[in-house]
């Protein structure tokens, strides 16, 4: 319908190979080589998933036309509450930014220093055509085209803009991505 | 008893691009002298995406699109300037039907644009409930319009020489309906709002602009009959078929946030009742003219202008004859709105500051185009 | 209105016609704050817009002043030069002429002279090259 999940996306801030684990993912590791243990880190896992993916308070980068779909998503007919998915105005109390509409030139910093503020574990989900690649600004002089280009996406929902229920569909196949993830870094 | 003056400093804020409440991205350097705004730089751009000069390398009808994305709450507005000028330079006309349902597209989409206005104006002053309220009854609106064009937001429904379908069976029952369905609502929404004693001290009094200033910032639409001045492009320069329609236009004399509010409430009871008009009167027939294949206007310049439910929005297209317009020009209203924001904004306090650019309620889409 | 412009700045009107409401007229740069102030009192008190064309062989800077009144428009062109072009600005006369300008600047390199904030308004400030130009390559 639209909607693409890349496998492996290379996301800058996380572990990229077994050598480079964080402290818990080393002692997972640890753990997993006494009997019983991989039980245990899938145990964790799970739980760490779920803790994260039935509560993603999201930043709302609203650029263009995407913003006014995502905010009929977040209201009323659709409500985003109910997926735990609550606004938040700041970076620092968000885990996943829509990033809805034209990514322009001038504001790409702005994106790029905003990912940046945000805390790890974090996700992007790029909603619309103009944020997936360009979308009908794809000539043009001054848009950036994809938003892939400045910060790791882990959703694209294609649309100019995306009707509501595919935002949901976004965000469904965001958390089903994140249920996905393991301590120990392997996916 | 001697008091001692301590030194102050000035200091200067940044609110946004990034903001809750800016309606887009909008950047706006405050100077500050504790909490009161002595001064406001709006910096714009930071969604400048070359619609203009994309337009140059498009064909007449792949523009139409373009324009649905400039003021993206009612994309039917900017369409019809655009188609106006372009129909004007080829010299065609649309057919009767085709101008009721035009009229009756626009009209729903000031109410859907006034609702988000309302909506997203009582969020700002921490009224969320009217936010839910809002967007819910806009969803009807929606609706009408998928039935209608196959899109919610930015529909494309028109084209030069009338409009890309005719309505679908049910289509006017489901209208109808909705216009008995609203007002009451709107009623019991004015009254939780303009009743409730924080909103109208947050509104009231805030943010004058002087009708003559209005006027000399290039204020339009409720920003302008807010202050008084009784300017409406549907009266004043009628197009499609408002000289024939009975609606009134709606001034205030407070000059201020909440006379802006109530302008557009009350433009949304006038838009009920001219759709109810135009659903009345329908003709039947077609509802786009014989317009050639390629579209190749003879060479010339024509401007296109139309009552957006923000203001004046216009539209000058240059032809060289062939099939890619030689320039395509958009004047929209909230540029020059937020141009005439550090007028509003200077000597009230940070708090206001929201309640102001609120009241005047920009779409950066088409600041920036 | 047309005779009246004539009448009053003779050959500063380079031109003049009628076409529907539009009175258009091409002003000769070093009169367009005359012109304007004098439109100004005749009625045309609103500033639609201030706009260019790149048309080849020159800019053609586009104003376009409304009188609420009688509902015409007086559209008045005035011709720069593709490169280095400085016109008269109008900020004494309207203040809604700021910001126009200013992005008729950005788009298309014309300078205005004696416009307070004379810089760039939607494009970054260290961005090369003016897009509206038909030079200007998109990429």
């Amino acid at each position: 319908m639209g909607i693409a999940v890349p496998p492996d996306v290379k996301r800058p801030d996380s572990p990229e190979s077994e050598d480079s684990l964080t402290p818990l993912g080393r002692t997972a590791e640890v753990i997993c080589r006494v009997p019983g243990g991989t039980i245990l880190m899938t145990t964790v896992d799970k739980v760490l998933n779920w803790g994260r993916a039935s509560s993603l308070w999201y930043l709302t980068y609203g650029l263009a036309c995407c913003a006014i779909e995502m905010m009929c998503t977040a209201a009323s007919r659709w409500d985003l509450d109910r997926f735990g998915l609550i606004y938040r105005g700041t970076p620092r109390q968000s885990d996943l930014m829509f990033v809805a509409g034209t990514v322009s030139k001038k504001m790409a910093p702005v994106l790029r220093r905003l990912y940046d503020q945000m805390a790890d574990p974090k996700y992007v989900i790029a909603m619309g055509g103009c944020a997936c690649e360009g979308g009908p600004f794809h000539d043009s002089y001054f848009t950036v085209q994809g938003v892939d280009q400045i910060v790791p996406v882990d959703v694209y929902i294609a649309g100019c803009p995306p009707r509501p229920e595919a935002l949901i569909d976004g965000i469904l196949k965001l958390q089903e991505k994140i249920n996905r993830e393991s301590v120990r870094g392997k996916k | 008893m001697t008091q001692r003056l301590t030194p102050t400093e000035t200091m200067v804020l940044n609110m946004g691009p990034q903001h809750p409440s800016t309606h887009g991205v909008l950047r706006l350097q405050l100077t500050l002298d504790g909490e009161v705004v002595l001064d406001c730089m709006p910096v714009i751009g930071y969604l400048h995406r070359g619609i203009e000069k994309i337009g140059e390398a498009r064909t007449y009808p792949q523009i139409l699109p373009y324009t649905d994305r400039l003021d993206y709450l009612s994309s039917a507005s900017n369409n019809l300037a655009y188609v106006q000028a372009v129909e004007k330079l080829m010299g065609v006309e649309a057919p009767e039907r085709a101008k009721y349902l035009r009229v009756i597209l626009l009209e729903l989409n000031r109410i859907a644009s006034h609702l988000m206005f309302v909506a997203t104006f009582a969020n700002d002053l921490a009224a969320t409930t009217v936010f839910l309220y809002g967007l819910r009854e806009r969803e009807p609106i929606m609706d009408l319009f998928e039935m209608w064009t196959g899109a919610r937001l930015t529909q494309s429904g028109l084209r030069v020489g009338g409009l890309a379908r005719d309505i679908p069976e049910g289509f006017v029952d489901k209208a109808r309906e909705y216009c008995t369905f609203l007002p009451p609502r709107l009623d019991e929404y004015d009254r939780l709002l303009s009743g409730n004693r924080i909103f109208r001290v947050r509104t009231e009094g805030i943010g004058i602009l002087p009708p003559e200033e209005a006027v000399d910032y290039g204020c339009s639409g409720p920003t302008l009959r807010g202050s008084g001045v009784r300017y409406d492009i549907r009266r004043d320069e009628p197009y499609e078929v408002y000289d024939q329609l009975e609606f009134d236009v709606v001034t205030t004399s407070t000059c201020d946030c909440m006379g802006r509010y109530a302008v557009r409430m009350q433009e949304m009871r006038q838009s009920l009742r001219i759709i109810q008009q135009c659903l009345d009167r329908l003709p039947e027939g077609e509802v786009i003219a014989k317009v050639p294949r390629t579209i190749r206007p003879p060479a010339g310049e024509a401007y296109g202008r139309v009552e957006s439910p923000r203001g004046d929005f216009g539209c000058w297209v240059v032809s060289d004859g062939g099939p890619q317009p030689a320039r395509v020009r958009f004047r929209t209203p909230s540029f020059y709105h937020v141009a005439a924001l550090p007028r509003m904004l200077r000597g009230w306090k940070i708090g206001d500051v929201v309640a102001i650019l609120g009241s005047v309620d920009v779409v950066l889409g088409e600041v920036d185009r | 209105m047309l005779e009246k412009l004539k009448a009053q700045f003779g050959d500063a009107i380079e031109s003049a016609e009628e076409a529907g409401r539009e009175l258009r007229v091409q002003v000769a740069p070093r009169s367009l704050v005359q012109v304007a102030r004098a439109a100004k009192d005749e009625g045309f008190a609103y500033l639609a817009d201030i706009t260019a064309m790149d048309t080849n062989d020159a800019l053609r800077v586009v104003y376009r002043l409304i009188s609420f009144a009688t509902g015409r428009h007086l559209v008045a062109s005035a011709l720069a030069p593709r490169a280095g072009g400085r016109l008269p600005s109008l900020t004494a006369v309207f203040r809604g002429a700021e910001w126009p300008e200013r992005e008729v600047y950005d788009m298309f390199g014309v300078r205005f002279d004696g416009h307070p904030d004379m810089r760039r308004i939607l494009l970054t400030d260290d961005w090369e090259g003016h897009p509206l130009l038909k030079t200007w390559q998109t990429k």
